[in-house]
């Protein structure tokens, strides 16, 4: 059975209000699978995987193919993490991947429809997307692809 | 070569990590660091020296601003008005944040076409 939920490590904390008036570092987000709600957002997100896909699958690199072939639900987390890392760096070199677009889906996949909790207590605004680091972005959108939008 | 400076006239306010949009021109702020007192003691022949002590009564922090009088900011009013004390707010543009943060004020709610609602909030000293 597929997870929901994915817990996913910043690598830089942020700080958010904790709810008693005091601001404290969120050090983990949690992401949460989409539904028909954000249906146009995830059908972005998902064409561009494909074809983030479709490319790491043509390079010579048997690794990635591997990778790629073990994904589907037998794949352990560990194997998940380490392709999702291959993915937020194929974001920048595949080509036809419109990251300008992706950006803008996954952003307001996370904001608008609500997919993302920051330490699971308050969902993530968009004052606390602007405080997250473009590496930890980059890794959330290769996390959530190969963790709720894997090609089936 | 004259330097040009920018005045700060268009801060970015969040409240509990949610941006607020405010009325133009309403932002206001007080760091809380106390007001002070300044005495002079004489030393004799003309002399004088001074003595600084803070007011730690006027030691918090305050800020405050306007929001037009939306659904939507009526609702976040009434969200801050019930947490004593339990408010974060940040103002980004000067990199400043109150922490411990309560509305103090009970704003009466202009339902017009150009109403807008005073929020005044006092805590701790901004940091």
């Amino acid at each position: 059975m597929s997870k929901t939920e994915v817990l996913f490590n910043l690598t830089t904390p942020i700080l958010y209000a904790a709810g008693n008036g005091t601001q404290e570092e969120a050090h983990t987000l949690i992401l949460k699978e989409p539904t028909a709600r954000s249906m146009t957002d995830r059908a972005v997100l998902k064409q561009q995987f494909m074809t983030i896909v479709e490319w790491i699958q043509s390079k010579a690199n048997p690794d990635a193919e591997a990778a790629t072939q073990d994904v589907p639900d037998e794949a352990t987390d560990e194997e998940k993490e380490e392709f999702a890392a291959a993915v937020s760096q194929a974001i920048y070199m595949a080509p036809g991947v419109d990251y300008k677009l992706m950006l803008g889906s996954f952003r307001s996949l996370m904001i608008e429809a609500k997919c993302c909790s920051v330490e699971d207590e308050r969902p993530l605004t968009s004052s606390l997307w602007d405080k997250l680091s473009p590496e930890d972005i980059d890794l959330m959108i290769g996390q959530y692809l190969v963790n709720f939008l894997l090609p089936s | 070569m004259a330097e040009n400076f920018t005045q700060i006239s268009d801060p970015s306010v969040t409240v509990n990590d949610i941006t607020v949009n405010v009325a133009p021109n309403s932002v206001k702020y007080k760091s809380g660091k106390g007001e002070k007192n300044v005495k002079i003691q004489s030393a004799g022949n003309g002399n004088v020296t001074t003595v600084v002590s803070t007011d730690i009564s006027t030691a918090k922090g305050m800020v405050s601003f306007e929001v037009q009088s939306t659904t939507q900011s009526i609702l976040l009013k009434e969200q801050w008005q019930a947490v004593n004390g339990g408010n974060v707010i940040e103002i980004d543009s000067v990199n400043l944040t109150m922490t411990n943060s309560t509305m103090v004020n009970d704003p009466e709610i202009n339902l017009t076409d150009d109403g807008t609602v005073e929020v005044v909030f006092e805590g701790s000293a901004l940091v």
